[in-house]
């Protein structure tokens, strides 16, 4: 038990190294890609923003490099780091199941061994400062161009133009059967922002003295219609029906 | 030997440091060999029989003999001669008119022993070096209708003259894979043959007193502890792979069984016992590779002709599994 303990925590170790240098790697594949994009205008896609993309993409990027990483584990590895422990730890792995006497002074020479064995002996420090100096310069770098504007192309570019076209392949496909619905062209009367907005209504009459029909005076008169969103439903039915009356007074 | 009251790794310290007092105490008779007795007590801890090849006068009786008497074991030595018939080996039944009636009784040979050297088996006939061979693996011999079992520990070390010899019948293939490991006994140095040559003629019979540091139980106690030595199985596989490509090596006529493979974990484990490891390396392996192969490989024509050596392609294999 005590030395699966110990399989256990070498293992955990093993892991918690790794994840550091995939979230060091998965930084770097965010910035470098992330500057690489400003640098020269490029859009991903209209849909979303870069950074919305990119951490999706450097998210997937620190899942795939943890697994490859974790299914990279062998005992070897400290025992590498570590000659004390050669041959002894994976004797003691391939042997966990035995009882006898000599199997348990292995374990118990393993435990004693492996006391001074930490996570630190498997860290590729060199590797590491390397990456940090790295984020550290990428940072740098996204910062000072982005107060600087400093950008190699200033046309900005969509990288993946083909997700907006097939949206709207999407939609016209179902509009070839829907066009007389005028509200799928020009949106919903609810949809329209008329907070603050005047809507102006020149009427302007044409009739003749006599006409009974005609009320004189008319002419000339201005007629104002304001729409405030509240009433907006109410408003436009009521421009609506103004300007119908209108049509068939000219007709 | 006494183990009780201690933590595992103290009585496995135990154990060593109990192994290497029997080597010093046979060294305070023997000059040098270390090697050669290191293979020996790895033999015996493995419960397997050796096939020591030299010329003669280098030791080998005295050496064995030493061997038993500082471990507690009882020593019997057969000499073989061209006329050396089976019965004279495994006893025979004789009349015994000791209790006033006449009748049958068994009267063990000289292989009921916990020790045998098997002095020169390559001038008995093959008729008699297979009367050996039911004692060395079964660990029994018949007589008559009648099995007897050999007392426990049994160890049988055989020596052989270089065939090339005259009088000699070499070893059938069958019989040589029975023997654990073959050691080969080579001249002393000039200043271990010095010291000798002052140890021997100094007295008329150089026989210091010797420590009795086993006995036959323990001995039986440490083959059991040599089994239970934890090996990884990334180096078992490895040994099992050394043995396998003896078969398919181009210089070799034939090459070694699975119980090559058996022996050269064993020797590992054994050796490692010996080391004060609780573990068997990859050192113990390769240490081990020459003296279990060596006697169970045959080289082929054109090998032979090119002057290699069975000794040559076991080290070549070794370094490049």
């Amino acid at each position: 038990m005590r030395v699966e303990k110990l399989l256990k925590r070498l293992k955990r170790e093993f892991v918690k190294v790794n994840f550091l240098q995939s979230v060091l790697d998965s930084l770097l594949f965010f910035l470098a890609l992330n500057l690489i994009l400003f640098l020269f205008s490029i859009t991903i896609t209209e849909s979303f923003r870069n950074e919305q993309v990119l951490a999706f993409l450097s998210l997937m990027f620190l899942v795939g490099d943890m697994y490859y990483r974790t299914r990279r584990y062998r005992l070897e590895i400290y025992e590498e780091k570590n000659p004390q422990l050669e041959e002894v730890l994976r004797t003691a792995r391939d042997n966990l199941g035995r009882q006898n006497i000599v199997s348990q002074a292995l374990f118990d020479d393993l435990l004693d061994r492996a006391r001074k064995v930490t996570s630190e002996s498997i860290i590729p420090n060199k590797r590491i400062i390397q990456k940090i100096l790295a984020v550290g310069i990428l940072s740098f770098l996204t910062v000072m161009s982005g107060i600087t504007s400093f950008q190699l192309q200033q046309n900005s570019s969509e990288l993946l133009p083909g997700v907006d076209q097939i949206q709207e392949t999407i939609g016209g496909e179902e509009d070839g059967f829907q066009l007389k619905n005028s509200s799928r062209i020009y949106g919903e009367s609810s949809e329209i922002d008329t907070a603050d907005l005047n809507m102006g209504f020149n009427v302007t009459g044409h009739g003749k003295r006599g006409d009974q029909k005609v009320k004189p005076g008319g002419s000339g008169e201005k007629l104002r219609l304001d729409v405030s969103a509240q009433s907006l439903g109410e408003d436009l039915q009521l421009a609506k029906r103004y300007s119908i009356a209108i049509k068939q007074l000219n007709s | 030997m006494k183990i009780e009251g201690m933590d595992e790794a103290g009585k496995y310290s135990e154990v060593t440091s109990k192994l290497n007092s029997v080597l010093d105490e046979v060294s305070k008779v023997i000059v040098g060999q270390e090697d050669v007795l290191e293979k020996l007590l790895i033999a015996i801890l493995c419960d397997g029989n050796v096939l020591v090849e030299s010329y003669p006068g280098l030791g080998k009786t005295k050496m064995i003999r030493t061997l038993s008497e500082v471990m507690g074991l009882e020593f019997s030595r057969i000499q073989n001669t061209p006329d050396l018939m089976p019965s004279d080996i495994t006893g025979t039944h004789i009349i015994d008119e000791s209790q006033g009636e006449k009748e049958f009784i068994f009267q063990r040979g000289p292989i009921f022993a916990n020790m045998i050297l098997a002095d020169e088996i390559n001038r008995a006939t093959p008729k008699t070096q297979s009367a050996l061979l039911e004692a060395m693996q079964e660990k029994q011999v018949t007589a008559g209708n009648k099995s007897y079992q050999l007392d426990k520990p049994f160890f049988l070390m055989a020596t052989q003259n270089p065939i090339d010899q005259e009088g000699t019948y070499p070893l059938p293939e069958a019989q040589s894979d029975r023997f654990l490991i073959k050691v080969k006994v080579d001249y002393p140095a000039e200043e271990e043959e010095n010291q000798i040559v002052e140890r021997f003629t100094q007295e008329l019979n150089y026989e210091p007193e010797l420590d009795n540091v086993l006995s036959k139980a323990s001995v039986i106690q440490l083959q059991e502890f040599t089994t239970q030595v934890p090996i990884a199985d990334d180096i078992r596989r490895r040994a099992v792979k050394i043995v396998k490509r003896t078969r398919r090596h181009d210089d070799l006529e034939w090459g070694a069984s699975p119980r090559a493979s058996l022996a050269l974990v064993k020797t590992g484990k054994a050796r490692a016992l010996l080391e004060g490891r609780n573990h068997v390396s990859e050192s113990d392996i390769e240490e081990m590779a020459l003296s279990v192969l060596r006697h169970r490989i045959g080289l082929n024509f054109q090998a032979e002709k090119k002057g290699r050596t069975p000794e040559d392609v076991v080290e070549e294999i070794v370094d490049e599994t």
